[in-house]
């Protein structure tokens, strides 16, 4: 019965009044948000469409790995952030669609687009399978189940050498660049551009799929129901919330993005083998970015994902592993002060309202 | 006469895990803290007795008091610095927090010394003993009684002696722990330390049995992880047993099958065992 | 001492349900029914099983044996969700609000109607009881009373005919203890059915049709009020060590 204190209707009004700041109601501009959004969205994505035009081919790739991480955190955060099951699986997500989708190609020649959503709805199903098993076990156990996962699909597609050319690793065709078209009908110039940035496009769609999902869920009565969880699953249950379902539903939609990315990714680099697509490290960007930025909102992924993979690209290019001390360390200082993330932060000052559209 | 051959080196196998497994369930049960960083510990432990031997090439087995007392030490600041700010908050605040140590333990190690391999190769404890037909490695069993003698003295530690006492009533019941006059805040600090330097110890062991590189500890974080999930928690007797377990049906499959799937085992294991018993792997340490 | 408060088919009935945890027997065989439209009590010492038998009784702990069943459906082993959606609310004894989500999300999330529907009734809820000013407040950032109120609310989101309060006046003061009481009754004469807990005599003979005294996990006493208040056993219970 400890922190049960009585209190008088003077002291009651007293703290609801003096509860931090004052209760302001929302602002009026904060439903106006999604409009903001939309136009900002629209501005970012014509720019970057037109953006391979303008940059160099590293800045393409460079743009390319901020679209793959804004992707991944996203999606990491469409279960992790909002219901507060942590997956430490992302990198195996990862890994299985960079797989399922490299051998598409490889075997079956199997067009690359389909191929890449096929590789997307093929971890969604894993997903879906091993969700209903996984997703009973109490938070932390979950998280640590998912670590195991995701070591033992690493292993298994090692192993399995006779389907996955084990540890040699895939080779994919790489892409044959047409020479630039700078003059003539705009028509061409355009199929040109986007033919010889064919995953540069796709990794942005896939990015743009995978924020407007996470707008739809982070506003929704879906979105609701995952906080539910997260803040406290026994009472949401016994409030009639189907948490069963609705963890299940989100690890399935969390895992399509990285299983959709990690074929494009396969095909960007031209051969996967099981350490690089399986590598700790995808799981470790995921959740390192939207954690910064802010789990359990929809801004938070994106602006980690850009600040942080701009910001580390070229100590990732030059030092994987002072890029992993960079990490390890930022996840250490995040959880230690600032456990919400930038955007709780400015939450808990007052300089943002505490809406689900930020 | 194969069969015993590989039973009994998977026992001697064991011994090493018990160790490991034994500081993890200690750090849980005293602070509720899932140390995702244990493995890392033991890769600190296996480096430090590696250089040991390195620059004075004596005796490797000499540097474990040494580096079980440095990661003593060690363990007890990363305590104060970190792990104490989540004590009592959300189990997935600390397990967030010791994933990010463990990156940044692994990724520091990677810098200074790179991913490749090493091993501890002092002459005297090369080679096999011929044991009643049994051809047993001589480092294996030299870990396996080390690690026995250093469990068993921790048992002892924590049934006999106040320190122990304290610990293991913070374990049960902080509150009341706290109420009768115990410090619980050092009783974390030291538990901590205590269970860094049983990892540090096993990763002297792991250095004089095995190579090894920076990113061994993830490899057995899955395993003391596996083990604690066999042998329940809080159970040194259990753990132990884990631990023999584990380490036998990974030297089996690495026998019948190849080396590569008995790495799966572990994992197998741990996802295995929660996947039929959701209950079981840190039993019901929270309601 | 089983003297039925009135003649109507009970809307719940638990028979013989028992629940061991490690060598404890919580809850010891317990049978009782809850009469349509009134107030039923269970009272009894702390630990006597009063939280355990609500628990069993909302599937939020699986009994040992026995059996549970609301409105001639058998409810013993369903999940608590579909048990809430059968039209069986409750509340805990220590509030159990969604802490980092403001009061009206903690209303709107558990509704089940459609979004701009489950708005509007959040906003009136949130009126009625005086939250009107907080509605986007986090939850944990309430005053204790202000949480109570928010928890009740949230039950009513549902709209269950069954509510069962789980020690619904522990560390409220008489203001609020009179807030909720105003509650109860408007659910009373919309035709529900009320079971709470409480360890406080006094309260619960002043407000209860019907009283079921646990102990040890196990009922020593049914009856009204006046019938209760005169068993030797409960005396004892309460009193005698």
């Amino acid at each position: 019965m400890s922190g049960v204190t009585e209190e008088t209707p003077a002291a009651e009004l007293e703290r609801a009044r003096e509860s931090g700041r004052p209760v302001a109601r929302l602002p009026r501009w904060e439903r106006h948000l999604g409009w903001l959004y939309l136009v900002l969205l629209l501005g970012a994505v014509a720019w970057l469409a037109w953006f391979p035009r303008l940059a160099n081919a590293y800045n393409v790739t460079l743009a390319l790995t901020v679209l793959l991480v804004i992707a991944l955190a996203t999606s990491w955060n469409i279960l992790s952030g909002f219901s507060g099951y942590t997956s430490f699986g992302h990198a195996g997500f990862f890994g299985i669609g960079s797989y399922v989708g490299a051998l598409l190609i490889f075997y079956e020649r199997t067009s690359w687009i389909p191929a890449v959503i096929l590789a997307g709805f093929a971890t969604a199903l894993i997903a879906l399978v091993i969700g209903y098993p996984t997703l009973r076990l109490r938070g932390p156990y979950f998280a640590i189940t998912m670590l195991g996962l995701s070591e033992l699909a690493r292993i298994v597609v090692t192993a399995w050498d006779s389907l996955t050319l084990g540890g040699q690793g895939v080779y994919l065709p790489i892409l044959r660049l047409e020479p630039p078209v700078t003059s003539g009908p705009l028509i061409d110039q355009l199929r040109n551009v986007v033919h010889n940035n064919q995953n540069y496009y796709a990794m942005l769609l896939l990015a743009v799929v995978a924020i407007v999902v996470s707008y739809a869920v982070g506003t929704s009565r879906f979105g609701l129901e995952l906080l539910a969880i997260r803040d406290d699953e026994l009472a949401a249950r016994a409030m009639g919330i189907r948490t069963t379902r609705i963890k299940i539903t989100a690890f399935a939609l969390s895992s399509f993005f990285p299983g959709a990315a990690g074929a494009i990714y396969a095909r960007h680099v031209g051969l996967i083998d099981p350490p690089s697509v399986f590598l700790v490290i995808w799981s470790i960007r995921a959740i390192a970015t939207s954690i910064l930025g802010g789990q359990g909102t929809i801004l938070g992924p994106i602006i980690g994902a850009i600040v942080l993979t701009l910001v580390t690209e070229k100590v990732w290019e030059t030092d994987p592993n002072l890029y992993q001390v960079f990490l390890g360390g930022l996840i250490v200082l995040v959880v230690l002060f600032i456990p919400g993330g930038i955007l709780a932060l400015l939450q808990d000052r007052g300089w943002l309202p505490r809406t689900r559209r930020i | 006469m194969d069969l015993l051959q590989v039973i009994v080196s998977g026992l001697l196998l064991g011994g090493v895990y018990a160790l490991l497994a034994a500081g993890l369930n200690l750090i849980f049960g005293v602070m509720r803290v899932i140390n995702l960083a244990h493995g890392e510990l033991l890769m600190l432990g296996a480096y430090a007795t590696f250089f040991f031997y390195d620059t004075t090439g004596l005796n490797p087995l000499l540097a474990i008091p040494l580096v079980a007392a440095a990661m003593f030490a060690g363990g007890m600041v990363l305590q104060r610095l970190t792990i104490e700010r989540v004590v009592g908050q959300p189990l997935l605040s600390s397990l967030l927090l010791t994933f990010g140590l463990s990156t940044l333990l692994t990724g520091v190690a990677l810098n200074l010394w790179t991913t490749n391999f090493r091993s501890v190769v002092y002459e005297p404890l090369t080679g096999s003993l011929g044991i009643g037909g049994l051809s047993i490695s001589r480092s294996r069993l030299v870990a396996f009684a080390i690690a026995l003698v250093v469990s068993g003295a921790t048992y002892v530690f924590l049934r006999r002696s106040t320190w122990g006492k304290a610990i293991r009533a913070t374990a049960q019941h902080a509150e009341v722990a706290q109420v009768c006059g115990i410090d619980v805040g050092r009783v974390r600090l030291v538990s901590f330390g205590l269970g860094s330097a049983m990892a540090a110890t096993a990763g002297s062991l792991v250095a004089i049995v095995f190579t090894f590189n920076p990113e061994i500890g993830r490899v057995f974080i899955g395993k003391a992880f596996a083990i604690i999930v066999l042998g329940g928690l809080g159970s040194f007797v259990g753990a132990f047993l884990g631990a023999l377990t584990l380490g036998v049906t990974e030297t089996l499959a690495a026998y019948y099958t190849s080396t590569q799937l008995s790495e799966a085992v572990a994992y197998a294991v741990m996802v295995g065992v929660l996947l039929v018993r959701p209950s079981g792997f840190f039993g019901q340490a929270e309601s | 001492m089983d003297q039925p408060v009135t003649n109507e088919a009970p809307v719940l009935s638990v028979d013989d349900l028992s629940k061991r945890f490690g060598g404890v027997q919580a809850v010891d065989k317990v049978s009782l029914d809850i009469a349509p439209g009134r107030i039923t009590g269970v009272i009894g010492p702390n630990g006597s099983g009063k939280s355990t038998l609500f628990n069993l009784m909302t599937g939020v702990a699986r009994a040992d044996s026995g059996a549970v069943t609301f409105q001639g459906t058998d409810i013993t082993r369903l999940s608590s969700d579909r048990i809430n959606r059968l039209g069986i609310g409750r509340t805990f004894q220590l509030t159990r609000l969604f802490g980092k989500m403001s009061a009206i999300e903690n209303l709107v999330v558990v509704s089940r109607h459609d979004r701009a529907t489950a708005e509007r009734n959040a906003a009136e809820l949130l009126d009625l009881v005086s939250l009107g000013h907080v509605r986007d407040e986090y939850a944990e950032n309430l005053s204790y009373g202000q949480q109570k109120l928010l928890e009740f609310v949230r039950l009513m989101m549902t709209d269950p005919s069954l509510i069962m309060l789980d020690e619904p006046f522990a560390g409220v003061n008489p203001i609020m203890e009179r807030r909720l009481l105003d509650t109860m009754r408007a659910w009373l004469d919309a035709g529900k059915t009320i079971v709470l807990t409480d360890h406080e005599m006094a309260i619960m003979m002043e407000i209860c049709d019907d009283l079921y005294v646990l102990d040890y996990g196990e009922v020593i006493a049914h009856g009204p009020p006046a019938v209760i208040r005169d068993d030797e056993r409960v005396m004892e219970a309460y009193f005698g060590r």
